[in-house]
């Protein structure tokens, strides 16, 4: 008799809160009305971007990765020149060491407003061996 | 009593929703959203005490940066982190029993909410756009104390087709990825919809490893005039997008597992692969301006 109730337009909707989406779990997935978004199918869309993910996406990822490791310019030093427009000293950065190091400070690459610096006890823990040519 | 024996249980449950509402009139005149049956298609939400605390919150995280970068205590971090951090769960459980368990999110709703996001992606992207006006303001017209060129002198600048093309194309195999968990949900299939949902998420984890690794051997930094600020500006403003993509689609994972999500009503999920689709966008045009036209 509910159920009868709850499908009957006129007499079932006030009686129980209806969500937005109502599906039948007792219904066959096929039978499920999926709306067709500008004429387009979604069970025929999923093979189109399957096909576009696995076999251009990931092969693509994959090369360009092995394309970047083939350098060998990956952490050189360059010679420092003092340019008045780089290394701009105005306000120091509110950490320790702020007044020559940035956030993203990297003791090999990044010169300070007067040379490369000296790596400090910490640095040299984690940068020792890229200067050493350990790595 | 006797008379909810014979009666379907629907109607004994109106019965008793009605005669509810009848015994409150005599003790309150006000109505919570629960207690009475809705009249619209439109949610009159509840009171709520998260937009004001979510205000106390942001203004405590913004007074805590200002004193932290000029050097003044900030013993308020993490009561206005805090106090974000607890808005922010309290507001998403309150949205998400309002619109999946409690079925305020009508047709209607859906469509206010979604004019909503697109105002926010049009502010976004208002964002974005100032800070190339700013790149393309010294790019065009490079001053006499950099050389006169773009890039200025002293600058070396990454080479594109290495890292940053990697870069581009974990985020566009990202999009495509997000695109057919999107489609597999539409059509039903919620464990390839997880399962593809997950691909997406471990790209764009590999993109911000490698923004790192890019941001940590860089020979230049955001000190190193206008060509090094603009850069780290723009590609780091992108990379907070796509860390707060990378939530979201993180966010709507956990409710596809809870099973959440419907074939046919998804807005959060819906919202986010518009999110990530942005962040794609904006990462194309930060690639082809300045990575390659800037170079």
């Amino acid at each position: 008799m509910a159920q009868v109730l709850r499908r009957t337009s006129g007499v079932g909707k006030p009686l129980v809160r209806r969500f937005a989406t109502e599906v039948d779990p007792n219904l066959k997935k096929s039978e499920v009305f999926l709306p067709k978004v500008a004429g387009r199918d979604p069970h025929n869309e999923i093979g189109k971007w399957n096909s576009i993910s696995f076999f251009l996406g990931i092969p693509v990822c994959i090369l360009t990765r092995i394309y970047e490791q083939m350098d060998e310019s990956h952490g050189k030093r360059n010679p420092f020149v003092p340019y008045s427009h780089l290394r701009i000293r105005k306000k120091a950065f509110p950490w320790e060491g702020g007044a020559e190091r940035s956030l993203f400070h990297c003791p090999i690459t990044n010169p300070g407003s007067q040379g490369y610096m000296d790596l400090s006890p910490d640095e040299e823990i984690s940068w020792g061996k890229y200067m050493h040519g350990e790595h | 009593m006797m008379m909810k024996l014979f009666m379907p249980s629907s109607l004994s449950l109106f019965m008793s929703l009605k005669m509810k509402s009848l015994s409150y009139s005599n003790y309150t005149s006000r109505r919570m959203s629960h207690d009475i049956l809705p009249r619209s298609p439109y949610h009159v939400l509840d009171p709520s005490p998260w937009p004001i605390l979510m205000a106390v919150g942001l203004w405590g995280l913004a007074m805590t940066f200002i004193c932290w970068a000029n050097g003044v205590s900030c013993n308020m971090l993490l009561l206005g982190a805090g106090i974000a951090a607890m808005v922010v769960y309290g507001w998403t459980r309150d949205l998400v029993n309002e619109g999946t368990f409690q079925g305020f999110h009508t047709k209607k709703v859906q469509s206010g909410l979604t004019l909503g996001f697109i105002l926010f992606l049009v502010s976004e992207l208002m964002l974005f756009f100032s800070f190339f006006w700013g790149f393309f303001h010294s790019a065009l017209s490079p001053s006499l104390e950099m050389g006169c060129c773009w890039p200025p002198v002293g600058i070396d600048c990454l080479d594109w087709s290495k890292a940053p093309l990697h870069n581009t194309a974990l985020l566009v195999a990202s999009s495509c990825t997000v695109t057919s968990s999107h489609k597999y949900l539409k059509a039903g299939n919620f464990n390839s919809a997880v399962a593809m949902l997950i691909l997406t998420v471990f790209l764009s984890a590999l993109f911000v490893k490698n923004q790192y690794g890019e941001y940590a051997w860089s020979s230049f930094t955001i000190a190193d005039g206008v060509y090094g600020s603009c850069f780290f500006m723009l590609t780091g403003l992108h990379g907070m997008h796509v860390m707060g993509g990378t939530s979201g689609l993180l966010y709507c994972l956990v409710r596809m597992l809870a099973r959440h999500f419907s074939s046919t009503h998804h807005l959060a999920y819906t919202f986010a692969i518009w999110y990530w689709h942005f962040v794609d966008i904006v990462w194309l045009a930060l690639f082809f301006i300045i990575y390659i036209w800037g170079s």
